[in-house]
This record gives C-alpha cells, structure tokens and sequence, in this order.
C-alpha cells in the first residue's frame, strides 16, 4: 500500500511537472506513449511542380487499406526555396471535406533537399552550410554505407504550419518525396512477396532514381538525370514530331519507335546493369526481380530493351495495385490509371505511416 | 527508429505534432492532474466538514442532556416512588384476598358452647406477626419492605381455644368437652378448622373443686381444657 502511494504522489508531481514547465507540449516519451495508431490517413505531396496539390486518403479498413478519395487539389502550393520566401505568417490550408483526414503525411519535393549515401559517420553535410537543416541518418548495416537525408528547416518549419492545431488534418510525418516513393513501392503486393536481391527504378518527370534492395533493404541508391519528360522530348525530336502527337502514337502503338528509345535509354539501363553488378560482387545476391514504377513512356520498349540488355523481366508496379477504393471513395481524376504515378509521392507518404501502425 | 518501415525518415519535430481535436492533449492533461489533486483535497474538505458538524451536534447533544439530567433524576425518583407504592398497594391487596370472614363460624360457637363449659380464651394465631408493629420503624423503601415481609405465599393460622368445663365425679371422661370437639367436625366449622387434622387437646385438673352447682351428694370437678386446631391456611396471592 505505501508502494502504491509512493507511485501515486510521483504520478501527481509527474503531473505537476508537467502543468508548470511544459504547459504547452507534452514530453516527448509521453507524446509517443500516448501516441494514437493511425488508421485515416491523408498522404499530401508539396512542391510537386503541378498546378495543384496532388492528396490521397488512404483508410485502414477490415479489408486492408483502401482509398477513400483522391485528387489534385486546388490550394496554392508556394513550396519556399530560400528561407526569407518562408514566411511565419503563412495562412494555412482548409483541405476539402473527403480529404480531412484526422491526420495528413506531408512529403515535399524539393531542390534543396537531398538523401545520398555517406563514406561514413562523421561526414558533413555542406548543405548545412548554406543554412540549418533537419537531417537524418540511417544505416541499415555495419557493411552498409550510411544513408542521410536532409530538408531545409524552413521548408520543414513552413509545411508544419500549413496545418494548424484543432482542425483536421493536422501534420504527423514529414517526408521527402524520394524516400516516400519507395516507401510506397514497399507495399506495393508483387514487391512484398518477392524475395532476395532488386533493382527498382523510380521514373520521375526530370530523374531517375534507381534503388538496390536487398531483402528490401536498400542498399544502393542513385539518381539518374533523365526523367520521363526528356526521355518524351528526345524522342519527339529524333521523330520530327511535337511531344504530345508522340505521346498519342506511342499510345496507340502505331509504328516501332524501339530504334528511338534505345540510345536514349541505354545510359540508363547500363546504370541498371551497374547496380545489379554491384549486388552480385559486393553483396553476393545479384538481383532476382526488377521492378520499375512511375510516369512511363513507350512501357513497351522499356521492357524490349531490358531483355535485350540485361535479359531479364521488367515488372511494371503501378502505384495503386493492390490498393482498392472504398465504396464511397471520390476520385476527381477522370481517368485515374493515367495520372496514377503524379499520387505516387503522396501515396507513399501515407502508405509510410500506415503501415508503421 | 521504425522497425516496420525502415524508409520512413520523418522529419516532423514532436513539438509541431498537434492535436486536430479542439479538446488539446497538453490542455487535458495538466487540467486532468489539477483535478486529481483537488479531488482529494475536495474529499478532506467534504469529511473534515462532516467531523465538524458531528462534533458540533455531540456538543449540543452533550447540553440538552445535561439539562434534562434534573428531570430525569426526578423521573427516576418518581419511578422508584411509584414502585414503592405499586408494591404496597400488592401487598395490601395481599392481605385483603388472604383475609378469612371467621366471624359468622364462631357466632356458631353460641350453640355448641353448653352451659358446664366456660371459654375463657378464644385466640385465632398467625404465623409470623407484621415486621414493623412495634419498636421497629417501618422501612420508607419498597425494596426494603418487601425484605421484612414475609414471603410466603400462604400462612398457617391456629385457633387456641382455652377454657373450663364441669365434670361429674364418677365420670373420668370429660363429656363436655368431647361434646364440644364433636361439635367442631360438623361442616358448620367446615371454613374454619382443618376437618382432616386432629386437634391438639390438653387437660388439667383444677385443684379446687366445688360442688354447690350439681347439688349436694353429686361430686364435681372442673378441668380446665386447651385446644389448639389447625385452621385453613390464609393465601397471599
């Protein structure tokens, strides 16, 4: 019985503690004690370079996780890029109704931010340099290079305020895009079932990220600087077309542009073959599945070349497979499986979180 | 650290983790801890109050019994009085239902008394006599009382019957005398004399003799006689 009182009066100075020097915020410790499992979720991409705000709620129901709405905002998505464009002032946002969420996962896409792999612990950060950054680092294995991801302090400071305290969504993960994209391909059901070494490639607009996984830890990261907009513009230009009349042939599979795409994306493909060189020499699992994912152009060459250069299959991961929507789900884009890889970012941003409940 | 999801770098600080609830956690808390203090400050409050009043009340309680202390001592008095007198009254009632109506049985005695007998004593006996006739003074307490008084239910009471009777010289029997118990069996004496019991009888030649009442050549005595008989018990009940 004294023990319990002893227990009781440590709880009430606890208490005390807490009413007279952190009135405001709650302790960490007790902050993630308290910690809810978060099953509606609404993933938001800022700084996509879209004329909107790319948002997608997932929700964790008895089937599994679901979408219950997804679209590209109408908000002003003004992502800061120097620290005095961050203003503290900034008016937050008031999303659509099906996009409130208890809870939103932000990720941004951003110049300044950056993730890479470091020679080793103590290396420094000359972002830091130029000003003050978050940054975190992760290393996955003592024979692992060590991964660091960075995001300005600003943008950071910036995007928490966009969703202010007592009113749905309020932030709970900032991410950075690279990260939430394969984040999302993590989950993605073909991914999950495949077993040792990968090679997964991320095709952006601009860049290409190629990651290594090994049992789907990465373990090698790059970037490649040719994305799906120069891949369509150097073909429209070795074509004598415009872009979009190319895009159109190319979907309507009219002619053989194989002769087209193969110098452009051999540069590329070599990266491909340099990773799974790498998996096989320094990591002893060469790669056993490739997967890419992303705004794809021409998927069929893509698939043609891969054989050609490397001999194996390329498997197409469609952002949302595996993913059904809710019986009431709204979906403002017309035609979803087009425009699927713009929610790429901010799927993976909320998928992130779920699945760590 | 995440286990489950090891790409998840969240750069979300915990402080700009807020509460979308209109109700804030770091508002709940503190108020939720002042009032799990207060609550059993409150409770002290509420008992120490209570204490008060009772003690209050027996302080009240403690002067109204004070005051009613005299009347209740003259209750007492008055109980113990009417005690006294509930006994007395008993024991007067007692006496009256224990009281034998012999006056009518011995008016008989005018019929069966002959003239050659003389009754010089007639004296119905008690038992016991009354504790406080005489020197002693009557005890005012009931309890006391009731102590010197006897106890039993019934008390035997005799008849002592003293007397002398003429004798004829030639005959040694007293005649008179036997005729005069025999005249005591009859159920005129039924309510005074206990049929089943013998009386006592005694005799006594008186030294004197005369002979003038039965004329001369009849020689006579006179004896002189006491008979004690048991009468019917007097009932205190």
């Amino acid at each position: 019985m004294f023990f319990g009182m002893e227990q009781f009066v440590k709880r009430h100075v606890f208490c005390l503690k807490l009413i007279l020097m952190k009135s405001v915020n709650l302790s960490p410790r007790l902050a993630a004690f308290l910690k809810k499992k978060h099953t509606d979720i609404v993933g938001i991409e800022l700084g996509s370079g879209l004329s909107g705000v790319p948002a997608v709620r997932l929700v964790r129901g008895k089937q599994g996780i679901e979408i219950k709405a997804i679209g590209i905002l109408d908000l002003l998505d003004t992502l800061p890029l120097t620290e005095e464009a961050a203003s503290p002032n900034v008016s937050s946002w008031s999303l659509p109704k099906p996009f409130c969420a208890p809870h939103a996962a932000l990720t941004i896409t951003s110049k300044v931010s950056f993730f890479r792999h470091t020679s080793g612990a103590n290396e420094p950060i000359p972002e830091k340099n130029q000003c003050l950054y978050r940054d975190i680092r992760r290393a996955f294995g003592t024979d692992m290079p060590e991964l660091v991801a960075g995001i300005p302090e600003f943008q950071a400071a910036w995007a928490a305020r966009l969703f202010p305290t007592g009113r749905a969504p309020t932030a709970c993960s900032l991410q950075i895009s690279q990260l939430a994209i394969m984040s999302g391909f993590n989950q993605h059901p073909v991914v999950k079932k495949a077993e040792g070494s990968s090679v997964a490639l991320f095709v952006a607009s601009k860049s290409t990220t190629l990651v290594a996984f090994q049992n789907r830890i990465p373990v090698l990261y790059r970037e490649f600087p040719l994305g799906s907009s120069q891949i369509q513009q150097e073909v429209a230009s070795k074509m004598q077309l415009s872009p979009i009349l190319v895009q159109q042939l190319l979907e309507e599979d009219a002619m053989d542009a194989s002769p087209y795409f193969e110098p452009i994306l051999k540069p590329l493909l070599r990266q491909v073959e340099i990773m799974n060189d790498f998996l096989s020499r320094r990591r002893n699992a060469p790669a056993s599945n490739f997967f890419i994912s992303g705004a794809l152009i021409g998927e069929r060459y893509w698939n043609v070349l891969f054989r050609k250069m490397l001999g194996k299959e390329l498997f197409f991961c469609r952002t949302f497979d595996g993913i059904p929507l809710a019986k009431d789900a709204i979906v403002m884009p017309d035609k979803l499986a087009d425009v699927e890889s713009l929610f790429a970012n901010a799927a993976g941003a909320a998928l992130a979180v779920l699945e760590e409940s | 650290m995440n286990d489950k999801n090891p790409l998840h770098f969240d750069f979300l600080l915990d402080s700009e983790r807020l509460s979308s609830s209109q109700l804030r956690l770091c508002f709940i808390v503190p108020v939720f801890a002042v009032l799990c203090l207060l609550a059993p400050l409150v409770v002290w409050v509420q008992e120490s109050s209570q204490a008060n009043g009772i003690h209050s009340r027996k302080q009240l309680l403690d002067v109204e019994i004070a005051s009613l202390k005299t009347k209740h001592e003259h209750v007492l008095k008055a109980r113990a009085e009417e005690k006294e007198l509930t006994a007395q009254l008993q024991q007067l009632g007692f006496y009256r239902t224990s009281k034998n109506a012999v006056g009518a049985t011995l008016a008989n005695l005018t019929n069966c008394v002959s003239s050659r007998i003389q009754l010089t004593e007639l004296r119905l006996l008690t038992q016991t006599s009354a504790p406080f006739n005489g020197p002693q003074v009557r005890p005012k307490n009931a309890l006391e009382l009731a102590k010197l008084c006897p106890t039993n239910q019934t008390e035997e009471v005799t008849l002592r019957l003293v007397g002398r009777s003429v004798q004829p010289g030639d005959n040694p029997n007293p005649v008179e005398v036997n005729r005069f118990l025999q005249a005591f069996q009859t159920p005129a004496f039924s309510s005074l004399v206990s049929q089943t019991k013998k009386p006592k009888v005694s005799f006594q030649e008186e030294a004197s003799s005369s002979s003038a009442p039965l004329g001369e050549g009849n020689q006579q005595e006179f004896v002189s006689f006491e008979i004690i008989y048991e009468c019917l018990p007097r009932r205190f009940q």
